[in-house]
């Protein structure tokens, strides 16, 4: 992880039309940071992916990529500067097949076969329909998808939702290999164990607020931090 | 894994749907070439026939594959008439230049009222662009002395097609070119939907949000997929123009973007072969019922119209799957 700043909110006010979700928040990631974002249900977690996105109403504050000034560009500049957002919903192109999932997310120029390298399963099922995949598929069709557009900042938001554990830990794979590759990954995760397992920082929402932000083996060593915003300790 | 990951039928091989196209291609062309034979005092409806489905292939390309719903289609079709009958008129009565003008006149229309279109949704957006039609609607009817007005323009003769084929009073000739440019137009619709761009069509269509976060920019390709449309129902609306050497206010009207749109719900949204295939439906149902009973005729359509929302709301072109279901549950 290098000391430069990859991402930079300050006093970020955003949310859905006139309703604010995000209040005030004021943090930075570092260039190939592995940021874990954890906290309850409604905290806005997902709120806060979107709003780096640009897809969510802005009412005040600033955003930096790369110390440039994001929070005015609308979401496909953004992707260009970068960023690569892979949804909870995943968002599978449902009437597309695998292959023209692919080649929709990549304006025909990126190589499927690395999208294919990554996951050997989805070359197996190229010309499946999106609406025919499993979970599991769908969301590593749905991780390959935001792949193509070449992101050096990559955001997950919580990739490991109803899946087989076998289905997590290949997930989990790409994603340590993205990570080890020099990209910066937020991670938004429920499962908390996970999240600190990859993580090397870690931010804690409550509210629409932050209540925790630093090292995650601060939170490893003392789990009365999870205990109190999130509910419940790691063993 | 295996309580993951379903176990799947092999993927259908391409080859197989690519020849399956080419052999139905081949079957509406020979259609075609036959109906001309064995209906030759219908030319003229049959014609009209071929110039609504270049037309409705053109709104399918906004509605169905971009999803795009607008009830102001005829607004891109009148236009390509118009310009083509007064570039007729006044300037060449060469058919393929006055095809080159329509075309431009469609997407230079579908272009300026796409940047305001595209940027509205839902019931918006379908207010906004039978608006754009009845502008366009009253402008023309208004400058009589150029478009003739409520009488329609007239005084268009055109010349023979490749300076070899004189449109006839049989209709012989525009049959046959209309036949022409419908093939022209498919086979480059076909090209354009298989294309990279066309997936993106797709994908906007399924989730502009998602689209826009892996980095398209929507807007700006919903208003090319637009001006595309406009410059192929421009086309339509010249073939129009030249066939009957007459157009009419009513190319600009809300009845035909409305039957447009009935047409292709009719037939299958998104799937090019619906437009044909819905606009054949919708006009033998129009001729024949209409010449039965001029006033009820459209209880006709919209029996066929309620049968198919209900029973196969994937259109005439999704009857052969719904059967194919149906009769393997029964085994």
């Amino acid at each position: 992880m290098s000391t430069e700043t990859a991402l930079k909110f300050t006093n970020v006010n955003a949310g859905y039309g006139d309703t604010q979700i995000l209040n005030t928040l004021s943090f930075s990631v570092a260039k190939g940071e592995r940021l874990a974002v954890i906290g309850r249900n409604g905290a806005g977690k997902t709120t806060l992916l979107n709003t780096i996105m640009g897809l969510t109403d802005m009412h005040a504050g600033s955003i930096e990529l790369n110390a440039e000034a994001i929070e005015t560009l609308p979401a496909h500049q953004r992707s260009a500067r970068g960023l690569g957002l892979v949804p909870q919903t995943r968002d599978i192109f449902a009437s597309l097949t695998v292959e023209e999932n692919l080649l929709a997310g990549s304006k025909g120029r990126a190589d499927i076969s690395e999208a294919f390298a990554l996951f050997p399963r989805l070359k197996e099922r190229r010309n499946n329909k999106g609406a025919q995949l499993s979970g599991g598929e769908q969301q590593m069709l749905s991780v390959v998808r935001t792949l193509m557009g070449k992101p050096d900042f990559v955001m997950l938001d919580e990739p490991f939702e109803g899946l087989a554990p076998v289905i997590c830990d290949q997930l989990m794979a790409v994603f340590k290999e993205l990570a080890d590759g020099k990209n910066t990954i937020i991670l938004v995760e429920q499962h908390t164990e996970m999240a600190l397992a990859f993580s090397d920082r870690l931010l804690i929402l409550d509210n629409g607020e932050i209540a925790f932000h630093g090292a995650t083996g601060e939170v490893r060593d003392n789990s009365e931090i999870l205990d109190r915003y999130i509910g419940l300790g790691v063993a | 894994m295996e309580a993951d990951i379903i176990r799947h039928k092999p993927a259908k091989r391409l080859g197989g749907i690519f020849s399956r196209r080419i052999l139905l291609d081949i079957c509406l062309i020979s259609a075609a070439i036959a109906f001309f034979f064995i209906f030759p005092n219908n030319l003229g409806f049959m014609t009209r026939v071929l110039v609504m489905i270049i037309m409705v292939l053109s709104l399918d390309l906004v509605l169905g594959y971009a999803g795009v719903a607008t009830l102001g289609h005829a607004a891109l079709f009148g236009s390509g008439a118009y310009a083509a009958g007064i570039f007729a008129v006044y300037i060449s009565a060469n058919p393929l230049l006055g095809l080159v003008v329509g075309a431009l006149a469609g997407a230079i229309i579908a272009f300026f009222s796409g940047l305001i279109l595209m940027r509205a949704t839902g019931l918006t957006l379908l207010m906004l662009s039978i608006a754009v039609a009845q502008v366009l609607f009253e402008l023309v009817n208004s400058e009589r002395d150029l478009t003739g007005g409520s009488d329609g323009l007239l005084g268009i003769d055109m010349d023979p097609v490749l300076g070899l084929y004189a449109f006839d009073f049989y209709g012989k000739t525009g049959y046959w070119y209309a036949l022409a440019v419908l093939v022209v137009v498919f086979i480059l619709l076909r090209v354009f939907v298989a294309s990279p761009f066309g997936l993106v069509a797709r994908g906007i269509h399924a989730s502009p949000e998602r689209m826009r976060a892996i980095g398209t920019p929507v807007y700006w390709r919903l208003i090319t997929i637009y001006t595309l449309a406009g410059g192929i129902a421009g086309i339509g609306g010249a073939v129009s123009a030249q066939v009957t050497e007459l157009v009419s206010l009513e190319s600009l009207g809300f009845n035909l973007s409305a039957e447009a749109m009935i047409m292709l719900i009719l037939g299958g949204i998104g799937r090019l072969y619906g437009a044909i295939f819905g606009t054949v439906i919708f006009m033998t149902v129009h001729h024949f019922a209409a010449s039965v009973d001029p006033f009820n005729w459209l209880f006709v359509i919209g029996i066929l119209v309620l049968l198919v929302v209900y029973v196969v709301p994937e259109g005439v072109l999704g009857l052969p799957e719904k059967l194919r279901k149906h009769l393997g549950m029964a085994k």
